[in-house]
């Protein structure tokens, strides 16, 4: 096999095997794939490792000792034996030279010559059985196989580079689960964005946008629209949205937290006052009494989903937004306990 | 929507695709001196070849039929149960050098003054004939007229129930099978035979001595023979070629100087014809099996990624072996 081919085809093996991207680990990677033809000076290996290669090749045939598993094992064995060296601070790069080596020798199972897997054993084992199937070094076959790996790899760096396969794959089959599995993942530090194509329960008009999780509700979501209106996404009938395809993106940087607050008979806006800050978004759950029901002016929109109940005297709030709360609730005086659930967005990163 | 979701993620990635080979771009770069060199030896070589000018210091002794046994081990056994009244067989592949130890041995017995005969496979009566005429039996009669076959297998039975001699039938294989089943006879005589055959089969003589099998040559004695093979052909070989043509010897000595009469010839081949290939099509279908019980743990640990990554590699490995399995088996004709 070229060198092109073993580089490519560790990479490949390294990138899916650590789920990475990173060019360090991936290059690492590639460079081992080259060092099993250490046993021949006129490689690259054995250019670079001259004494190795002069007396491996007065030794041992090509694609002999150093292209089995004892060699893996020694390999294995100097890599993670240095990284315990160096307190663990190379594990990864590592993990891609054993990868990258045992999948550079491999490859050439499938040459003509194929290689002493078991050494010292001399059999040599081939891949297909029938020679006329083998790839020739330097063949056309091999130029077509590595241009074929070469979209493979992209592919493979690409999906490892914006967050793995499992993201890829839940973004293309679009089901809740799989924003759940993101949202539970990255939802502690992150905001998480959701791109929901969907239908409106109400009146079955279509939906197409861009919403922010604020809870997961199991199979449904508490999103909030760029407008700032909450709905509820799901398969369920009492949700707003019923979605169709749902994926998920990390947007910027977020920190949740959730306060208690307890009402003796106080005023609701000076105490909700001071979480009424820029970049933030906090909404309310739990439930009060307030002393002048009749007072209130708030009008449910159907379209949204009913974060605020009132039944008597009573105030039942479920992710209800901090503003519309303290307009229409200003000079309320309440008593009860409230959850307090605050989303610090810091704009440093723009997603 | 699986288009599009391709598409999107075009995000980090190329960045550190560019990064990753602009490394191993940087590892590429002596390569690029490097066909020249290695075009260049084959052809160079064949030149110098030719007219065998002794210039370079490999060739310093062109002319050193330096023969040596490898099978030292095999030769004194070999000598041990004939020496012990007991005939046996070597049996082993094409080229692993069966003649060259039954040269050694009988060279060995005839220094110690004993008679011995060989034999390759001809006509019956031919073989009888020259069995009779080493062993200094008696061909024909006085009248000059030859024995008929049935009588020279008299004869020479009856030499053997006075006289020790031995008897060295090389390939015989390709005796046939009346012929074979005379020496089955003549075992119980006191007959001594060194029978070789590549490849015999479980039958008549064959099952009724013992046999022993040659092994393939160590590592270090077929690049001894290549070296020595090379220096005989005024080829100057550097080792890594050395390394790359024992590729093709497989412990074979007749191989290993078959690959060094096609670099001689300028010949590009690449595969070889020893038996030491074993085809590992039987591996994809265990990881392929692997992949399923990673599949089996993924989903009973409820872990998405396994279950997905082992989905694929099970649905890959399986779908190979599967094509492997049904690929036409290799042709046991010379042919491209």
């Amino acid at each position: 096999m070229m060198s092109w081919t073993h580089m490519v085809v560790s990479a490949i093996a390294t990138s899916l095997i650590l789920e990475t991207a990173d060019p360090v680990t991936l290059t690492v990677g590639a460079i081992a794939g080259l060092l099993p033809d250490v046993d021949i000076s006129t490689s690259i290996a054995g250019r670079v490792l001259p004494w190795l290669s002069n007396w491996l090749e007065r030794r041992f045939p090509h694609r002999s000792c150093t292209h089995s598993f004892v060699a893996s094992t020694v390999v294995g064995v100097f890599a993670y034996g240095s990284t315990l060296l160096t307190e663990r601070n190379f594990l990864q790069v590592a993990h891609a030279l054993t990868i990258g080596y045992f999948f550079g020798w491999l490859l050439d199972m499938f040459t003509k010559t194929g290689v002493e897997m078991f050494w010292p054993a001399t059999e040599r084992y081939v891949c297909p059985g029938n020679r006329k199937f083998r790839i020739k070094t330097g063949s056309s076959v091999e130029y077509t196989l590595l241009i074929l790996l070469i979209a493979i790899a992209l592919l493979v760096f690409n999906i490892n580079a914006s967050g793995g396969l499992m993201r890829q794959f839940n973004r293309l089959i679009a089901l809740p689960s799989g924003v759940e599995e993101l949202y539970n993942q990255s939802g502690a530090t992150h905001l998480i964005l959701t791109h929901i194509k969907g239908i409106r329960n109400i009146d079955r008009g279509k939906i197409l946008g861009d919403f922010t999780i604020i809870e997961s509700l199991g199979e449904s979501f508490i999103v909030q629209s760029q407008e700032g209106k909450i709905y509820k996404v799901g398969l369920d009938s009492n949700s707003q949205i019923i979605s169709e395809q749902i994926t998920a993106d990390i947007g910027p940087t977020a920190t949740t937290h959730v306060e208690t607050l307890t009402f003796d008979d106080e005023e609701l806006t000076s105490k909700l006052e001071q979480f009424n800050r820029e970049g933030a978004k906090v909404f309310l759950s739990g439930q009060v009494s307030i002393d002048d029901a009749d007072e209130v002016q708030y009008i449910a929109d159907p379209y949204e989903f009913p974060f605020i109940k009132i039944s008597g005297s009573s105030l039942n709030l479920e992710n209800a937004p901090l503003m519309t709360v303290m307009n229409y609730f200003s000079n309320q005086y309440a008593t009860g306990q409230l959850e307090i659930k605050i989303i610090n967005i810091q704009n440093t990163s723009n997603a | 929507m699986a288009i599009s979701a391709i598409i999107a993620v075009n995000g980090v990635a190329p960045v550190s695709f560019v990064a990753a080979f602009c490394g191993g771009a940087l590892v590429f770069m002596p390569r690029t001196s490097s066909p020249k060199t290695s075009t260049q030896t084959p052809s160079s070589t064949n030149e110098q070849a030719i007219p065998s000018e002794p210039e370079s210091e490999v060739i310093e002794t062109p002319v050193v039929p330096s023969f040596r046994l490898y099978r030292q081990n095999e030769l004194r056994r070999i000598l041990a149960s004939l020496l012990a009244n007991s005939s046996i067989l070597v049996a082993g592949e094409e080229g692993s050098g069966k003649s060259v130890l039954a040269n050694a041995v009988m060279e060995k017995l005839k220094n110690d003054g004993f008679t011995v005969a060989y034999i390759e496979p001809t006509t019956p009566k031919q073989m009888l004939l020259q069995i009779a005429e080493q062993l200094g039996v008696e061909t024909g009669s006085l009248e000059g007229r030859t024995y008929t076959a049935e009588r020279l297998k008299i004869e020479i039975a009856e030499f053997f129930q006075e006289n020790i001699a031995f008897v060295v039938i090389d390939d015989c294989q390709n005796c046939d099978a009346r012929f074979r089943l005379w020496l089955k006879q003549l075992k119980k005589t006191r007959a001594l035979m060194l029978l070789l055959a590549t490849n015999p089969p479980k039958t008549d003589v064959f099952s009724n001595i013992p046999s022993m099998t040659l092994k393939q040559l160590p590592e270090y004695a077929i690049r001894e023979i290549m070296e020595q093979a090379a220096i005989e052909r005024g080829l100057n070989l550097k080792n890594s070629d050395l390394a790359q043509l024992q590729e093709r010897a497989g412990g074979n000595p007749m191989l290993a100087i078959r690959a060094i009469d096609e670099e001689y010839l300028g010949l590009d081949i690449e595969a070889a014809d020893h038996n030491r290939y074993v085809d590992s099509s039987p591996l994809i279908l265990i990881a392929g099996v692997a992949c399923i019980v990673l599949r089996v743990l993924g989903m009973s640990t409820h872990s998405h990624a396994l279950y997905l990554i082992s989905g694929i590699g099970a649905a890959l490995c399986m779908g190979l072996s599967r094509l492997l399995y049904h690929l036409p088996k290799e042709s046991r004709r010379i042919r491209r």
